[in-house]
């Protein structure tokens, strides 16, 4: 029988009033902010247009560098998207309980960092409508293959994984929007909820499918992105030849992953109004992981140096040169310095270590974690592969506005998931969790063992408590 | 008496001076001719010979020759030494070269020469015709179904023809099976979903 914790009602009643209160109401500032996004993604559609009528040669990519902002914005995408998925299940396979509150978000952005990830390649392609021409003529022995399949593989199945969690808060709102809820929300509720009651063999159904995806979705997550270095690796350049790319992606997925998260945390928190729920345990815990990720990213990055280094062949040493001193230094010295350096020393300092300053660190890592993808694809490229002189490339306006558009499709998605699913998981929050430390109930009560798991009733875990003689 | 004296001396003179004016003349002239198959396949090792002898045609032995092939890259074209071997009693030098290109390919057999023996060179054509793939796709490590052209035979197309048939690119069968195990996983998931729908029925 499953350890849970005392829950007071009044506790949980916040909590699910606080869980629900997106979904019952929207304000104007939120429209505002709605409009703002589709402005933005309406520019980079008519972007987009320019291109698919002009060709890429509206883009800076040519025949010397053939990829740029599409391709490090899809390696960037689906590297935030491990956030979620992969942090939530081995934090579930853990069972570390600070992550309840948060598991949620992770998993929205791992599905719709996807989305917008998987997006890229297509527009990168310039003829989209050829699309159909990599499934039927396409090799199974390229890269680029196994990249579709497991980018497919790996939002199906997070899809899943974010859903069964969903449903028994599904039919939390269902039960308790009400009838003033608009019509298509308590269809949608009621639909999604699968006729869930809380009874003893739902419950076992769901823990079983939970159990499965979230054992499955972690090799399938690792292997996504190390299908993604592949797509470098196995491509003949000097600076992607490598065979640590794999687990270095992977590590590097899951950093930015980190940061999306805890940004995201910061972000809801505040608007949402949940500080009860999002604590500083839960930044700091992420935090301290962000601050292990900058020294395992630091030392993979001093492995790729001191190899290639030491061997220095000839295109490894224009490639260096082109890092360290050449044109792309002041990057390259930020990626260190704002992507490792700063973030580690604002979570070893008590001081700095506050919400506002891992938020702080985690926008840095973020933006260093873009720029690291920007400093494999274009100074690798740029490495002449004969007597020719190294191309230079900078992104058009055109790339730029489908980037910013990206973005806003990213954040257009997530605040509309946040206005239709419960944005914190409450019943997982109220069985597995339970209150902060602090909050009014007796230490000793804290930790018990009913002899019925608790249903989703509000009444039923203090029921439970009663029948063991325990009065909270 | 003076006279045979004189005789005697001049001779001595000519017998002594011999050698000098001889070495005064150069090394020995030597002869070389190179037998090279008139044809071949590409990525395959033709079979080169050349024989060196004196004037005379004595064969010279134990010296070393050494075999080019003019070969061209960009607009630079130039003799390259593509294998040596040295001389048996017969004065035949042989060896194998690997042939790397295709079209009409010129061997040169080159005597460097010594003290007593003059250089000497031949030249002789090949003509390489391309009968198969140059190089494997394999770089050492074989795994089913990877690092195969598509109709290559060790491939799943060739050994299903039914499915050959119906997709005649397939020769990715492990990617497939690993695909088939995890979407047999997520069926099960969505398949689980279903019972938790007939659970809260049944509940009813």
């Amino acid at each position: 029988m499953a350890e849970v914790a005392y829950v007071p009602p009044a506790w949980r009643e916040r909590l699910e009033t606080r869980g629900l209160a997106p979904l019952r109401s929207t304000g104007a500032r939120y429209w505002a902010w709605i409009g703002f996004l589709v402005l933005v993604i309406a520019w980079a559609v008519y972007q987009y247009a320019t291109q698919l009528n002009n060709g890429l040669i509206v883009t800076g990519m040519r025949d010397r560098i053939s990829w740029g902002v599409y391709i490090i914005s899809f390696v960037f995408f689906i590297g935030i998207s491990h956030a979620g998925t992969l942090l939530s299940a081995i934090l579930r396979v853990t069972k570390a309980r600070w992550q309840m509150s948060v598991t949620r978000m992770a998993e929205f952005i791992t599905v719709v960092a996807l989305m917008v990830g998987a997006l890229f390649p297509l527009i990168d392609m310039g003829r989209v409508d050829r699309v159909l021409g990599l499934l039927q003529y396409g090799r199974w022995q390229s890269p680029l293959m196994w990249d579709i399949f497991a980018i497919t593989t790996y939002l199906t199945g997070s899809t899943l994984y974010l859903y069964l969690p969903i449903i028994p808060d599904f039919a939390l709102a269902r039960d308790r929007l009400g009838p003033t809820a608009p019509r298509w929300r308590r269809v949608f509720y009621e639909v999604a909820a699968l006729g869930w009651r809380g009874t003893p063999e739902q419950r076992k159904l769901l823990d079983r499918a939970m159990t499965t995806m979230m054992i499955v979705i972690i090799p399938v997550a690792v292997s996504v992105h190390t299908v993604v270095s592949w797509i470098f690796a196995m491509t003949l350049r000097v600076a992607f030849n490598s065979t640590v790319f794999g687990p270095f992606f992977v590590a590097g997925a899951i950093f930015s992953g980190i940061a999306a998260i805890i940004i995201l945390m910061a972000v809801l928190r505040k608007l949402l109004h949940l500080e009860e729920w999002i604590t500083r345990t839960q930044f700091l815990y992420l935090g301290y992981m962000l601050a292990a990720f900058t020294l395992i990213m630091a030392y993979f990055n001093l492995q790729e140096l001191v190899v290639s280094g030491y061997k220095m062949e000839s295109g490894q040493t224009f490639h260096f040169a082109e890092l360290m001193t050449g044109p792309f230094a002041p990057a390259y010295i930020y990626y260190w310095i704002g992507g490792m350096v700063i973030p580690g020393l604002i979570m070893l300092y008590p001081r700095t270590r506050t919400i506002a300053g891992i938020t702080v660190a985690a926008v840095l890592v973020l933006v260093a974690m873009w720029i690291e993808r920007f400093l494999i694809v274009v100074p690798g490229f740029r490495v002449p592969l004969m007597a020719y002189d190294a191309r230079n490339y900078f992104p058009t306006l055109v790339e730029w506005s489908i980037l910013a558009g990206a973005v806003a499709l990213f954040m257009l998605i997530i605040s509309v998931f946040a206005k239709v699913f419960p944005i914190i998981s409450i019943w997982e929050v109220v069985e597995h969790r339970g209150p902060e430390p602090g909050a009014p109930a007796p230490a000793d009560v804290r930790r018990v063992r009913p002899e019925v798991r608790p249903g989703f009733a509000p009444v039923a875990t203090a029921a439970a408590l009663e029948s063991e003689g325990v009065r909270p | 008496m003076k006279r045979v004296l004189r005789v005697l001396l001049a001779t001595l003179a000519i017998v002594a001076l011999t050698p000098a004016v001889a070495a005064a003349a150069g090394p020995a002239p030597t002869k070389m001719r190179i037998a090279v198959p008139a044809s071949a396949q590409l990525g395959e090792a033709a079979q080169v010979q050349a024989q060196v002898t004196d004037a005379s045609g004595k064969p010279l032995e134990g010296v070393l020759v050494t075999f080019t092939a003019k070969l061209g890259f960009l607009e630079a074209t130039s003799n390259v030494a593509v294998a040596d071997a040295k001389t048996d009693k017969a004065g035949i030098a042989s060896t194998q070269i690997d042939l790397r290109s295709e079209g009409t390919i010129e061997l040169t057999a080159v005597y460097a020469g010594d003290a007593q023996h003059a250089p000497s060179s031949a030249t002789a054509s090949m003509d390489v015709q391309v009968g198969a793939q140059l190089y494997a796709q394999g770089a050492g490590v074989k795994l089913p179904g990877f690092n195969q052209a598509p109709t290559s035979p060790g491939s799943s197309a060739a050994l299903l023809p039914g499915l050959a048939a119906l997709w005649p690119r397939f020769s990715g069968w492990p990617v497939a099976v690993v695909l088939m195990i995890i979407w047999s996983v997520y069926g099960s998931v969505v398949v689980t979903l279903f019972r938790i729908t007939a659970a809260s029925r049944r509940s009813a």
